[in-house]
Formats: structure tokens, sequence, C-alpha cells
């Protein structure tokens, strides 16, 4: 395996994907399907060789002399390998969702896509990552639209502020090679951590682009508006690779970009609020408030979708607060919160995807006891959201662990309880999805739906054991996570296969694990010991022996899912929600009436003098007041 | 060479002949003037590869000032080329399309190529002008020979202003002639430095006036949505990018030659800021521009306020007159041409296939006709400026100059980089309609070998330019040495040269 | 509101010509400017090719340009190529018309009164000897080929309100080949002499009727095209079956 193997596996699916566009649609996902094995296969194998680099060199008049790098670092590669083993689960599972009945046209532009995720990670220079990053945009904004009107509006809403960031990070890129010369990433790093002390102005200026670029990738404030549109709206396979995969590219351009530059900042340079560099505790309160956000419309949301969409971005914040902190803990934590939100949102999605599959509805007020013809997907969601709500003995609790104790560590009382009240709120909304879905009454429309189709059942199987096995030997993932600190500038974390070790003390998951597996046991051993068990029909059960249809209501109509919390809207109701959409939708209408202004001009051919006239003035008055 | 004259004079003889053919013989005359650009295009690639410095070509016998001449360097034979293949590839179009012009159409067209390539070779301010007459008089026929009120609309709103912007020129030139005694361009850079200063900002305000009607820069360009709109859709595709083309390469000259800018120092006469005129005129063109674009539904005035859009884009790479910048601007011009033209003619189909213009009609159609989908969304990133996509290498680089020099404002760059988000959002809108759940089935757009060639010429253009950029480049990175005023290749010491000095 | 408009504007750019002239800064104005770049001396005294007359007399030979006319000698000789571009703008217009109207239905005109049918072909017959000797006449004296040519159309139209003759198609090909014969003279120009309309039939005597052919031929091709172009104009406005109404 030579270098060569870098640019394959960043063009290889871009040009395959092109080409995949004049082929029948059931073809498309066997391709994609084993080009991800493949793809999975070279990504692993990389680690092996150490450090590799592929640069590819030209000169054009207006850039100057460009080196193109692709390269494995640490922090690239751990991106790589988590974004291709979920792409290869999630392929797996697209291969039997995208039947005849629910299939879409998106196989090419998802494999293009992948190709782009894979340039994203291995590049090494500003225009690699820059190309990369363009091409990332506009294919998934194609994939999110998928030929529907109303999931289009959810895409350009999402493409917009994506641009946005977009264009923001064009004008770092120039900045940081007028300034250094170079199109390298990492140079850049290295003298915007010295301009931090020398020209402060400057270097503020190209980490607020860059940090604006990342923020509207990745949903956080004062981004947040566009998941729960665009995820929402997503195909259902798609949704689990945007919510899992898509959404953490903003996270790698912090790690990539920002942090290191704070790390290698000298203590003192910069004012720090409570041990944190003053940008960094910034960037802590708006993930913090994020998650609150995020937290608060998920418990009043109907559609399921569209609440999973919410938690994804309560989960961006908690990772942003954690390399908001600085510390190789919340470095660390961030990364492992990173894979386990992938883990497990995928799984939720994933399962989501499965019952919409089966049953065609995505309202969860109409669906209900699918626990019992689903199993699997009922597993998957339920370890999905005790992953979720960050309990043990499951992943999600380890790496929110790991977050408070980076807090704890800097003594930030505030974002802790912020963090806190949006990490327990997770909870309601979590178990609500789960009751209304696959507990409570099952509808007779439901009786008979099957199980999720093999392929998809497999990969959400092996989500599951993922989850278990984040949760029971946290060491397995973070123990990857040394080289990256070290890379990055920080010291090494303590870790073994069993535990972790934070600021204030130390937890062996392992452990806790085994208590549990232990409490679970007995518990099943007194059920299968117990006394004799009678079979009772669900409705009895229910209903206490009382039969509803005397009310006129019917078991469907039973099932209490509607507007959950309803009774604690109220509780709510002074958080200012919807401030930023509604700017946004002010910015539009403004841009909305600038434009017909200016078009009206036309309209009445007696205007096009004053038109002139204006114009004369106009020059006049710039001339002679510049 | 010399036998550059021909790139101005054969369209012009072509179209002298065709009322004669036209009546006798009208498909022949036809296919005669498809001919004639053909060999104009081939001409112009030929001087293109045989190029080595900048030349002069003088004109009835007498030398510059007294004569007027031609002046052949790598800008004005790049922007001659794009120039003729466009409109090679517009009457192509025009051609193939089931409404079918008189001859009359084509001569318009051939004198439109006369007018334009006048512009873009001469090396005299009146001479500029007379072209853009022959030019402006040629639009407004061809656009109201479109639909009947649209195109009568859009011709006479197009010509009430250029009516007021050729005053404007004229009494320019008057004051400039009567100030320095010569018209050649060559010449008056050294004599505007001489003016007293008031007079020469008097004139350059009329200049300017008048080239930013032709360069479509708000807010003299309130013309373009009920022109392009009128006009027939080849013609709406060639006033994007050859018309347009020509104004800002008048633009272009104007500022470097005769209001000698030089390489990023700023422009002043008396207290009167050129510079800063350019750039900020610039900046206000793309904002208003791509809200406009924004707001439309009809979506060839969509197309025309996203052209207004790029023109003030390329005015702030004037602006800021560095020759990273200039290369971008050039660049950038280039690569919307291709673009636009490719987009109108996808449009221009769509049109004629619908019966209407109004894009939330089209609803659906990419999926009956997914290669035209496919080569709008090319087109669309292609203009765009979308990384692997021929616009990217232009916006990139001026936005890259213009953090990098002083004739700029931070400011001002970050307004357009937010303005352009409304251009990202506004074209993908459009393409993802095309494949959106129509109302109606869709029905299979007429189309024809013609049309395949001249849209898939484009469109692998669009591809091929922004994935492999270098032959380009390579071109254009000779333009910002001769463009400067003073060094021994530049424009003015070539007329020097020529004059015997 | 337009007139509004008109005033702002006439005020705007009055008020910054008079401040423009009543600068008093340093530099060179309308009408004061130095007298080294002065293309339009050059023009009078014909001392472009930098051979010096101490005055210019009829009868002169072996000048540069021999046209006594001196706006004409600036117009066809040292700015044809300008020429060459007003020809085009006029012929760009009327082809405009014969786009856009050609397929309308054209008027009809009435039949003449005795008056003008009897009188009109004896006037055509003067106008058209005036308009020959006016541009045959454009080296010596004011006119040229584009007054000419338009008297002739005048003419014409005479003649066609007379009910004398009707527009036909012969103007056409008479527009196509005089426009092509100015092309061909300039092309035979930078054939023998290098450069396009240049003058490459020498030049004569001052002041005498056949002195200046290169310009001669060059009014009279103009003067053909304008007046083939004008007719042809009108053909596109009146309806060409007259004999029906007449008599």
């Amino acid at each position: 395996m030579t270098s060569n193997m870098l640019p394959f596996i960043v063009i290889a699916p871009v040009l395959l994907g092109l080409l995949m566009l004049s082929m029948p649609k059931r073809l498309n996902w066997w391709i994609f399907f084993l080009l991800n094995i493949v793809l999975a296969g070279v990504i692993f194998t990389l680690k092996s060789k150490g450090a590799m680099s592929f640069t590819f060199q030209w000169t054009l008049f207006g850039t100057g002399k460009v080196v193109q790098k692709l390269g494995v670092t640490p922090l690239g590669w751990f991106f790589l390998a988590i974004s291709s083993a979920a792409t290869l689960l999630f392929s797996m599972f697209s291969l039997d969702f995208n039947d005849k009945k629910h299939s879409t046209a998106i196989a090419p532009l998802w494999l293009m896509l992948v190709g782009a995720t894979n340039g994203i990670f291995l590049s090494q220079d500003w225009i690699s990552f820059f190309i990369s990053w363009e091409l990332m945009s506009w294919t998934s904004l194609f994939i999110i639209g998928h030929g529907k009107t109303s999931s289009f509006k959810a895409g350009i809403y999402y493409y917009a502020l994506s641009f946005f960031g977009t264009m923001a990070m064009m004008a770092g890129i120039w900045l940081l090679f007028h300034r250094t010369g170079s199109w390298e990433i990492s140079s850049g790093v290295l003298k915007t951590a010295q301009d931090l002390s020398s020209h402060r102005g400057f270097a503020l200026t190209v980490l607020s682009l860059f940090t604006v670029a990342f923020l509207a990738k990745s949903a956080l404030f004062p981004f947040h508006m566009w998941p729960q549109m665009a995820h929402a709206e997503a195909p259902d396979d798609f949704s689990a690779y945007l919510s899992g995969i898509m959404i953490k590219y903003g996270v790698y351009g912090l790690l990539l970009f920002i942090v290191p530059v704070f790390a290698l900042t000298p203590r003192g340079t910069i004012k720090s609020i409570s041990g944190v560099p003053w940008p960094m505790y910034i960037l802590a309160v708006m993930s913090a408030l994020t998650s609150v956000i995020g937290t608060v419309m998920a418990i009043f949301t109907n559609d399921m979708k569209k609440l999973m969409a919410w938690s994804t971005v309560a989960n961006v914040g908690y990772i942003g607060v954690g390399l908001a902190t600085g510390t190789s803990l919340g470095y660390a934590a961030a990364m492992f919160h990173t894979v386990n939100h992938m883990m497990f949102k995928g799984g939720i999605f994933a399962s989501l995807a499965a019952v919409k599959y089966r049953t065609g509805e995505r309202e969860m007020h109409r669906l209900g006891g699918l626990a019992y013809v689903m199993p699997i997907t009922f597993f998957t969601f339920l370890l999905g959201i005790i992953a979720a709500a960050g309990i043990p003995p499951l992943s999600g609790f380890n790496s929110k662990w790991m977050i408070f104790q980076a807090l704890f560590e800097k003594k930030m009382v505030f974002v802790a309880t912020a963090l806190f009240f949006a990490s327990t709120g997770a909870f309601l909304y979590l178990f609500r999805g789960l009751h209304t879905i696959f507990l409570g009454q099952l509808s007779p429309r439901f009786r008979n739906v099957k199980e999720a189709p093999p392929l998809m059942s497999l990969s959400m199987i092996v989500l599951m054991i993922l989850m278990l096995a984040a949760g029971i030997f946290p060491g397995l993932v973070t123990g990857r996570f040394n080289d990256i600190l070290v890379a990055a500038g920080l010291n090494p974390i303590k870790t073994t296969l069993y535990s972790m070790t934070g600021s204030t003390t130390s937890i062996n998951s392992t452990l806790v694990a085994s208590v549990f597996a232990l409490a679970v046991g007995v518990v099943f051993f007194l059920f299968v010991i117990g006394g004799r068990k009678r079979r009772v029909k669900m409705m009895d059960n229910y209903t206490c022996g009382e039969d509803p249809l005397d009310w006129n209501v019917g078991p469907d109509r039973y099932h209490y899912g509607y507007d959950f919390y309803q009774p604690i809207k109220g509780l709510f109701s002074w958080m200012p929600l919807g401030v930023v959409e509604k700017g946004y939708n002010a910015l539009g209408r403004f841009m909305e009436r600038l434009g017909n202004l200016v078009t009206s001009i036309s309209a009445d051919g007696t205007r096009l003098g004053w038109s002139f006239v204006l114009g004369v003035i106009l020059i006049i008055v710039i001339g002679v007041v510049k | 060479m010399k036998y550059s004259i021909f790139l101005i004079v054969a369209p012009m003889a072509m179209a002298f002949l065709v009322p004669f053919l036209g009546h006798v013989m009208p498909a022949l005359s036809k296919g005669l003037s498809f001919l004639t650009a053909l060999a104009g295009t081939v001409l112009s690639v030929f001087l293109l590869i045989t190029y080595k410095t900048p030349f002069t070509v003088i004109m009835g016998g007498w030398i510059p000032p007294f004569g007027i001449n031609l002046h052949v360097d790598m800008l004005s034979l790049l922007f001659a080329t794009v120039v003729y293949g466009a409109v090679t590839l517009g009457i192509a179009f025009q051609l193939s399309s089931v409404v079918v012009k008189k001859p009359y159409f084509y001569m318009l067209i051939l004198l439109l190529l006369t007018s334009l390539n006048g512009m873009i070779l001469t090396g005299d301010l009146f001479n500029l002008f007379v072209f853009m007459e022959i030019a402006g008089i040629s639009s407004w026929a061809l656009i109201a020979s479109g639909n009947k009120t649209a195109g009568v609309r859009g011709a006479l709103q197009y010509m009430v202003v250029a009516s007021l912007a050729s005053v404007a020129y004229l009494a320019a030139i008057a004051i400039i002639y009567s100030s320095t005694g010569t018209l050649n361009m060559a010449q008056i850079s050294g004599g505007l430095r001489e003016m007293n200063s008031a007079m020469a900002a008097l004139a350059v305000l009329l200049i300017l006036a008048s080239l930013f009607t032709e360069m479509e820069i708000f807010p003299f360009n309130s013309w373009v949505g009920s022109a392009y709109r009128g006009a027939p859709s080849s013609i709406s595709g060639l006033l994007s990018s050859a018309v347009a083309l020509a104004g800002a390469y008048a633009m272009l000259r104007i500022s470097y030659i005769v209001f000698g800018a030089g390489m990023g120092n700023i422009i002043r006469f008396g207290s009167f800021n050129i510079t800063s005129i350019l750039f900020w005129m610039g900046v206000v063109t793309v904002v208003t521009g791509e809200a406009s674009a924004f707001t439309q539904k009809d979506a060839k005035r969509m197309l025309a306020w996203s052209s207004v859009g790029q023109m003030g884009m390329i005015l702030m790479a004037i602006a800021i007159a560095s020759e990273k910048s200039i290369y971008g601007a050039v660049f950038a011009l280039i690569t919307h041409s291709i673009s636009k033209l490719l987009l109108f003619m996808i449009v221009g189909r769509l049109v004629s296939a619908t019966g209407t213009s109004d894009w939330t009609r089209w609803k659906g159609i990419g999926r009956k006709n997914s290669i035209l989908g496919i080569f709008f969304i090319i087109g669309a990133l292609g203009v765009t400026g979308i990384p692997l996509f021929a616009g990217f290498w232009g916006k990139f680089t001026i936005i890259g100059s213009a953090f990098k020099s002083t004739g700029s404002s931070y400011l001002g760059v970050y307004i357009i980089l937010a303005a352009t988000v409304m251009e990202a959002v506004y074209f993908l809108r459009l393409a993802h309609a095309l494949f959106e759940e129509p109302e109606r089935k869709p029905g299979k757009v007429n189309t024809g070998i013609v049309f395949w060639t001249c849209t898939t010429l484009l469109a692998l253009a669009v591809v091929i330019i922004g994935v492999f950029p270098a032959p380009l480049d390579r071109k254009i990175k000779k333009i910002p040495s001769e463009l400067r005023g003073d060094n021994t290749s530049g424009y003015i010491s070539t007329v020097y040269k020529a004059m015997g000095r | 509101m337009n007139k509004i408009a008109a005033i702002l504007m006439i005020g705007i750019i009055s008020y910054g010509v008079y401040a423009a002239f009543s600068s008093t800064q340093p530099g060179s104005k309308p009408f004061k400017r130095k007298a080294q770049n002065d293309v339009s001396r050059a023009y009078l005294a014909k001392t472009v090719n930098g051979k010096k007359h101490s005055s210019i007399m009829r009868g002169m030979k072996g000048l540069e340009n021999s046209s006594s006319n001196i706006v004409t000698a600036v117009v066809l000789d040292y700015r044809g190529f300008d020429t060459l571009g007003e020809v085009t703008v006029l012929f760009a217009a009327i082809a405009g018309i014969g786009l856009l109207l050609g397929g309308q239905k054209k008027r009809v005109i009435t039949p003449a009164g005795p008056i003008i049918s009897s009188l009109a072909p004896w006037i055509a017959l003067f106008i058209l000897i005036t308009s020959a000797y006016v541009f045959l006449h454009g080296h010596l004296t004011p006119g040229g080929g584009f007054p000419g040519g338009a008297m002739i159309a005048a003419g014409f139209l005479l003649m066609v309100l007379g009910f004398r003759t009707k527009p036909s198609g012969v103007f056409r090909m008479l527009e196509s080949f005089a426009g092509l014969s100015f092309v061909l003279v300039g092309l035979l120009g930078f054939l023998k002499k290098g450069s396009f309309l240049q003058n490459f039939m020498g030049t004569g005597e001052m002041g005498s009727l056949f002195g200046s052919l290169f310009i001669t031929v060059l009014y009279a091709i103009i003067g053909i095209k304008v007046a083939a172009e004008l007719s042809s104009g009108f053909g596109s406005f009146v309806k060409e079956d007259l004999e029906e109404e007449h008599e």
C-alpha cells in the first residue's frame, strides 16, 4: 500500500458516484455498499503504515505555488476510521431500505459525499480542505432535498447557513495565506498561535472566521436551527448519516484548527475566564446554550425525527463544551462523545427508519406498541436512548462523565449547571420517544407489521454491540486518543481498557457494567423461577378490566402520546425560543424587499430616468466622500 | 498580425451581403452567417495561439494619434475569441430552435459581432464610441424581435438608458479632446493627468456613468430585467456572455489606460476618488443584483440579475487594481461567459418546451430530461464559483486579492461574500426544482444534435476549466503585465512605438 | 416625475461643468491646452506625415491629402474607419426596421392628386442631379455622401408618393453591394498599401473635381448606400401593389 491510496480513497468514490448516475438504482446501492467495504478495509490498514502523505503540486498565477497534501494524522485517521465504519453500517442498512417502494435516487450523490468526507479528513492543506468541504455541501443539499419541495426547503436553509460559513472560511484561508505564505494547515495553526501574542486583532479575526464556518456546520448556537428541518426531511436512511457523521465536520474543524491554536498558546498570553481563554469560554457558553435549547425544543416536538434532530443539536453542544475547555480531558471527552453519538444516534435513526419502512408513519402519536412486533428495532432504540441519556452501562455515560470531569477541572460552574440541566432533560424526550413508539398499545393497523429486513436488522445489531462495547470497555476507544492529544499539543490522559480517569476521580466502567449485568441477571432469574404467569391481552392490562369501547374510545386513541409534555410547557414559556429563527426570517424578508425594490425600477419606464440620476449622484457622493 | 482586422471586417462584409442574399436565398444567408462566425472563431484562436507580444495595427495608413489604431494584446485576443465563440454558439443555437428567424436577424447578430470586436480591438476613444453605438442598435433590434410586447418593452428600456449613456460618453469625449487634443487612448493616459483636476473629474464622471450602463452596474442596470426577459433566449445569452463582456473590457481598458490606474495605487483626480467609486459601486451592485435575482420567479430575469451580480464583483476587482485582481477579473469574466451561455441555452429550450419562463412551473422536467438538468447544475455551480467548476478560480483569486491591497475595504469584501450566499440559494433552488415532483407528467424537451453539441461543449468547458485551469491560466497570466501603463511591453509603449517615438 | 429628474440632472451637470470650468487649479482645460499633442492642427495643416508646408493653396500637388474640405478630409481619409462605423450604424438601424416591421401590414397610401403625380418626375430629376452634384463635390464643398444620399431617397419618396414608381427589391441589392464595395475599397488599400482603408489611389491637384479620387469614390459609395437604405426603409412601410390603386 503506497501513499497513492490516499487520493484513491478521496477521488474513487467521487468518480464512481458520477458514473453511477447512469446506472439503475438497485445496482447503485450494491456498488455503494461494496465500495464502502473496500474503503473501510483500506482505511483500517492505513493505520499500521504510520504517517503517510501524498502531495500534488501545481502553480496558478492567482494562487501562487500550491502544494496539495493528503496526509494521515492521528486526528484525521480517527475521524476517517469512525466515519468509514459507520458509513459501512449505514450502507448495509440502506441496501435493504431502498427496495422498490422506498428507494431514493441518492446513492450516487451519497458516494460522492463519502469521497468528499474522506477528503476533508485527509487534507493537510487548505485548498484540498476547501474543495472537499464545498463538494460535501452541495451534494448533501441535493440528498436532503431528494426531489421533494418541502424537503428542499429544509435543505436550502441548511445550505444557506453552511455556505455562509464556507464564505467566512474562504476569507479566513486567504488571510492565513497572506500572513504565512503557505497553504498548509499546520503552519497556519502555528502562526495564529504566535499572532495571539503579537497581532491579537488579526489572530482573533482569523479564528472568528473559521469558527463561524465550523459552528454553522456543526449546528452550534446561533446556527442551531437547521438540523430540525434538514435531519427530519432527509431520506430516512440518510438521516442517520447526517446526524451521525455530517454534523461532526464542524467538530473536526474545531479540533483541527481552533483548539490546537489555543493549546499552543502559552498560558497568560490571553485573558482567561475560569482558567480558560476567553474566546474558548464564549464557545463553551454558546455550546451550553445550544444544549439547553436543543433539549427544550426536543421535549415539545411531536415528530420523531425532528425530536432526534434536536437531540443531535443538544449532543453537539456537549461536544462543544468538551473541546472548549481546552484540557486534554475535555478534548478526549469531545472525541469520545463524537464516537458515541455517532453510534447511538445512528442506531436511533436506523430504528426510526426501520419503523417508517414497515409502518409508513412518522408522527409518534400514531404509533405505539411496536416493541411486540419489532423486537430488534425496539432493542436498538432502547439501547440508543439509554446511551443518549448518559446512563451506564452504555457508552453515553462514559463520555458525558468525562465532559463533566473536564468542567470540574476548570471549575466552570455556570456551564456545568446548564449542561446538567440539558443532560437530565434529555431523559424526558428520549423516554417519550421510546414510550410513544414502542411501548403502550399496539394499534390494530400495525398488528401484521414484521421485523425489519435482515440487513437492516444486522446493522442495528452491530450498532448495539458497539454501544455496549464502548460502554463496558471504554479503553477500546479512549486508548486511541493519546497520540491525537500529543499531536495537538496536549498531555495524554490516563486510561485503561476498563476504566477512565478524570480530574476528580476515576471510574471502572467494566465494574459498573458488571454490577448492572448482575442486577439484570438476578431479576431475570427471579422472573424465570417465579410463580405461575398468565398471559393477558394488552388492552386488559392497560384498562384495568374496563372496556374503552364503552366510552367510544378505540384502542387506538387510548394511547397517550400526543403533546406528551403539554403540562410542563408553561414552565418554559419564559424562554425566548425562536429568536434566532425570527432573525433569519427577517433577514430573508429584508433581502426580498430589497430585491423587489430594485426590480421595480424597471416596471415603470418613467423611473428609468430617476435611476440614471440616482446613479450619477451616487458616483459623485462616493467619489467625494471617500 | 495585420490580419486581425478581419476579425472586425469579415462579419461586417457578410452582414452587408445579407439584405440581398437573404431575399434571394434565405437559407444560404443564414448558413453563411454561421460560417462567418465560425471562421472568425478559428482565426482568433489561431491568433491567440501564435501570439507573442502586443502589437498595433494602423487603419487608414495614418500613424496614431492622427489615425485610428487597433491594439492587439492578450486581453483583446482572449476576449475577441470568447465573443466569437459565444456568438457562433448563439447562432447555432438559434438556428436549431423551432422558432424561425428572418435573415435580418442573423445579419444583426453579425453586426453585433463586428461591433463587439471593434470595441475590444480598438485603441481610440471615439472609435470605441462608434462601436458601442452599433452594438447598442443591434442589441435593441435583436431584443425587440423576441416576443411582441416583452421584447419591445425590454428594448425600449435599454434604449432609453443607453441613449443617456451615449450622450454622457460623447460629452466626456468632447471635454477630453478639447483639453488634451487627442483621442488616442494611450496618449490620453498621460493627458488626463495633466488636465485640470476638476475637468478631469467631470470627464471621468461622465465616462463612468456611460460605462456602468454598458456593464450593468447599479443603478444604471434597471433595464436588465426587461431586456433579458423580452429577448429571444439566444440573444439573452449573448447579451450576458458577449455584450456585458465587452462592457467590462471597456471598463478595464479605460480604467487602466485612460485613467492611468497603476498596480495597487489609488486613482484620484483632485478630491475625487475613482478607486473607491469603482469599489463601492461594485459592492452595491453585487448586493442589489443578488437580492433581485433571489426574488425572481422568471428564470430569464433571474439569470439577468445574476449577471449583474457577477459584474459587480468584477468591478470590485477592477477597483482593487492589483495583478492578482486583474487576473481574477479576467478569469471570472471568461468563465462567466461560458457558464451563462450554457444556462441561457438550457433555459431557452425549457421556455419553448413549456411555454412559460416561470421556473416554478418547470418542476419535474429534469426527471424526464436528466442530462438537461445535470447540465443546468453544472452551469449553476460554474457561475456560483464552487470548486471543481470553472468559476471558482476567478472568484477565489479576486477575494484573495481583495484582502491584500490598499484599494479595497475588508467590509466591502465581507458584504460581497455574504451576498453570494443568496446566489448559491437561488441557483440551487431552480436546479433542484427541475427534479422535484411535477404537477403534470413532464414531457421530453425537444432537442437536437446541434443543441447537444453546443451545450456539451460548454458544459465540458466548465468542468475542465474547473479541474484543470492551467491552460487558461497560462494565457491569462500574461495580461497584468501587459496592462501596465509604464512597462516596456505595456500598452502605451507599444502604441508609442507605432507612433515612431 | 420625469421632469423633476431631468431638471435635477441638468442642474447637477451644470453645476459640475461650472465648477470644472471655473476651477483655478493647474492643468489643461478645454480650449486651453498644450499644443504638442494637438491632432487637429496637423489635420488643418496637413502635416500628419511630417512634411511641412508654408501654406496650402488651390492647385497644389503632392499633398498627403488633396481635399479642400477639411471635414471631408478628416471623415474619409484620416479617420475613415469611424465613417465605416457610422455607415454601419445607419445600416443596423434600417436592418432593425426591416426585422421588426418586415412582416407587418403596410399602410396603403391614397392616390396622389394631379399636381404631385405630374410634377414628381421633374422634381425628382432635379433632386437626383443636385444630389449627385453634392456627393461628387464632397471634397470641395460642404455636403458629401450622407446628405446626398438622403436627398436621393427624398426624391425617390416623392416618386412613390406621386405613384410613379413602387418600392422594389433593387434597393436591397444596391444596399448590399454598396456596402460590400466600401469594404472592398478598404481591403484594396490593405492589400496594396498595407493598411485597411488607406488611400491607394494617390492624391491629385487640390481643388480639382477629380483631385481626390479616393474620397470621391468613397462618397459615391456612401451616397448610393444611404439612398438605397432609406428607400428600402420606406418599402417596409408602404404597400406594394400600388398599380391597383393607380388608375
